[in-house]
């Protein structure tokens, strides 16, 4: 066994170009996979929900924080996704990197020039936990994404109270609950007339997780919460029949709380991020082109302003991501890239102070379209908040008492 | 340095990745054992490290070692477990008839009961350990198993192909890992621990390859070179040589002579070439070689038995049976 560490790499890329030519091999071994977690679907969810109760951001003490805003949160998460996606880095490590970063700032107060520095040691955090070695980025390359902002012993102090401030626990687990209510669609989508294909739902719902995770949304509920409710829009956006796990009035409030995550600065147009609407969002759209979902490929739909007839909520919102004009890509980023530019950054929007009722942040309502959207905000919030506790027994007992 | 909680006392082992010394706290005067990182300043906290203090954090069972305290100074991180007095292989060594390292018939079912629950909790908390083997289960005086080095530990369920097939040593390795599976699961453990069982019968290694080639041959010759037929699709996995030497599949008893039937069942379903076809932990326990100890009708607690010096241990042995 006396490899060099080339050679490893050599036979790594010759079996993932096997892999790549034989399908059916990765089929044999995914329906080996999912044989093994239908045995153990069942404790593992309940294993997720245990640990999510425990291991969860506390949003009463992030609006305490002095310095930070909930604009500069939004700001650091489109930094960081940005540098996810630069790596190829999982999904599962964008949600751990949020996870861990809410919850370290519930537990200690984060200035605002170190802001950036936290969020790129939970990436580094999280990307070495769920990431395999060559895909972790060295901390050389961190040192520059921040413009040699921080020095390599900051990251190291950093990356170490980080890591005794959350308790060492990384259990940040969206993709995987996401995966184990997806796969509890298989049975109902083979019995559907119009079934949908398991992998665009898949795709549909980490978006809108991914969305979520920059409102307040992923600081009020838990990942469960929000990978039910993605599911459940999901669904709606691939035009199931099925019927969704959901009884229809719940249904209804978790769409609207959905689309009242979607944080303001990505609906006026001038200060959505690049990141969001073209690297990530935009592509991925295009990827689930083939499904239902695809109602963009009409040149005059994209350019009809949202919610004109009997529009669903779900056309407004994702045609508010296509219609935005593109920005130069460059320019953004690089300035997001200077930290300074956080602390100049427009003054934060306005939080709603009583933060117990879940309020969202309320945004700056300057077009017609989006006063109406977001007239939902209360009353699906309190609708939601007085069926939260039934709705998570019923996410658990929903899969598995049939 | 420990200086303040825990006094460091001698040197139990050292690893690629850490040293491990056996400490004291100096409140209790409980015995702990110290797991001793140097931390790289480039690499910052090895992510071997992070995983497995994170999952070892959720993992609270009798049969999986516990991690009390993680201190973490600037050029060092020690990890402070639970004092277990040796693991399987030192005990294996020294003990069983004439130092064969073959233990008793009880004392293997024991063990294996506790090595199943402790997997089961594990892939319950969706972990898989990744390196079972003697030298990583470890036993205190009360007979008590646990599971420890959860280095190579990860937690599964999403399908990908990130999983690295450099895992388990080699002679705990599935086939279907040796193939060039990534994507292995819970199957990969129970392999390895239908190796423990069988070695913990001989006192000797099963297949004690000594490369990916010679350890596949080793397995072969044992189970039987799989085909298309024995094992639809096996054809397709990287590793696969159509030029394999081909061996029929062996009579486990000729290797384990004397085994009980019921161990033997178990066994073979461990140790099934296909991973879909490999028992699960949960399957195992329920397995009835240990009706004993899961029949509700004498529910005695899980008979643990002394695992001192080897005179102790005989002396115990026979006042047991």
């Amino acid at each position: 066994m006396s490899t060099s560490p080339d050679q490893y790499q050599a036979k790594r890329e010759r079996i993932s170009d096997l892999k790549s030519n034989d399908l059916s091999l990765v089929g044999m071994e995914l329906r080996s996979h999912s044989n093994t977690m239908e045995e153990y679907s069942k404790s593992i969810l309940y294993c997720h929900l245990e640990l999510e109760n425990i291991y969860k951001p506390l949003p009463a003490l992030i609006s305490q924080q002095p310095e930070i805003k909930a604009k500069m949160r939004y700001l650091v998460i489109d930094y960081l996704l940005d540098i996810i996606n630069k790596y190829q880095l999982s999904h599962e490590t964008f949600f751990t990197t949020i996870n861990i970063m809410d919850r370290y700032s519930s537990v200690r107060i984060v200035r605002k020039n170190q802001y950036q520095l936290v969020g790129l040691c939970c990436l580094w955090i999280s990307s070495k936990y769920h990431e395999k070695k060559s895909k972790i980025p060295p901390l050389d390359h961190l040192i520059k994404l921040c413009c040699n902002c921080y020095n390599k012993k900051l990251f190291l102090e950093m990356e170490k109270h980080v890591l005794s401030s959350i308790d060492w626990c990384l259990s940040s687990n969206l993709e995987n609950l996401l995966d184990l209510i997806i796969s509890k669609q298989e049975q109902q989508q083979k019995q559907s007339s119009s079934p949908v294909d398991l992998s665009d739902l898949k795709e549909c719902c980490i978006y809108m997780c991914s969305l979520a995770q920059f409102g307040k949304i992923s600081l009020h509920h838990k990942a469960s919460i929000v990978a039910c409710a993605s599911l459940s829009l999901s669904l709606k956006a691939l035009n199931s029949n099925t019927t969704s796990l959901l009884n229809n009035n719940l249904e209804v409030s978790l769409v609207r709380l959905l689309f009242n995550a979607v944080p303001s600065s990505m609906v006026t147009k001038s200060k959505t991020p690049a990141v969001l609407k073209l690297k990530t969002f935009y592509k991925e759209l295009m990827m689930i082109s083939s499904s239902p979902l695809n109602r963009i490929d009409n040149n005059e739909q994209l350019l009809t302003p949202p919610g004109s007839s009997k529009s669903s909520v779900i056309d407004a919102g994702i045609n508010n991501y296509i219609v935005i004009p593109t920005t130069p890509l460059a320019n953004e980023i690089s300035s997001i890239n200077d930290p300074a530019h956080i602390s100049i950054y427009p003054s934060p929007v306005d939080i709603n102070t009583n933060n117990d009722s879940g309020n969202p942040i309320t945004p700056p309502q300057s077009e017609s379209s989006i006063k109406r959207k977001f007239e939902y905000e209360d009353e699906s919030f309190n609708e939601y908040n007085s069926v939260s506790k039934r709705f998570h027994y019923d996410s658990t007992e929903f899969f598995y008492e049939n | 340095m420990s200086s303040s909680q825990f006094q460091q006392l001698e040197k139990l082992g050292e690893g690629t990745y850490a040293t491990v010394y056996k400490g004291r706290n100096r409140g209790t005067g409980q015995l702990v054992a110290m797991k001793e990182i140097s931390l790289d300043s480039e690499e910052g906290t090895p992510s071997t490290a992070i995983r497995e203090i994170s999952l070892m954090k959720e993992l609270k069972h009798e049969n999986v070692v516990t991690l009390y305290d993680v201190i973490h100074t600037e050029n060092k991180l020690t990890l402070v477990f639970e004092y277990m007095d040796q693991d399987l292989k030192q005990y294996m060594d020294s003990s069983g008839y004439n130092n064969s390292g073959a233990l008793d018939p009880q004392i293997v079912k024991s063990l294996m009961f506790q090595l199943l629950r402790g997997i089961m909790f594990c892939h319950d908390n969706r972990v898989l350990h990744r390196d079972l083997k003697p030298q990583n289960l470890l036993l205190n005086n009360k007979g008590e198993l646990k599971l420890g080095d959860f280095g190579l530990a990860r937690a599964f369920g999403i399908p990908v192909n990130t999983f690295s097939n450099e895992v388990v040593t080699l002679w705990y390795r599935a086939p279907d890992v040796l193939m060039g599976s990534r994507n292995y699961s819970t199957s990969i453990d129970m392999w390895s621990a239908g190796c423990i069982l069988a070695e913990m019968f001989t006192g000797k290694p099963l297949f004690p390859g000594n490369s990916n080639d010679d350890q596949l041959l080793k397995i072969f010759r044992i189970m039987g070179t799989p085909n298309e037929r024995t094992w639809p699709g096996v054809s397709q996995y990287p590793n696969f040589k159509n030029n394999f030497n081909v061996f029929i599949p062996q009579d486990l008893r000729s290797i384990i002579p004397g085994i009980d039937p019921l161990a033997l069942n178990l066994l073979q379903g461990l140790l099934q070439m296909r991973p879909e076809a490999r028992i699960s932990a949960r399957q195992a326990l329920q397995h009835p070689w240990f009706n004993e100890f899961t029949n509700p009708l004498n529910s005695q607690p899980i008979p643990t038995h002394s695992v001192g010096s080897q005179q102790q241990q005989q002396q115990q042995a026979q006042a047991q049976f």
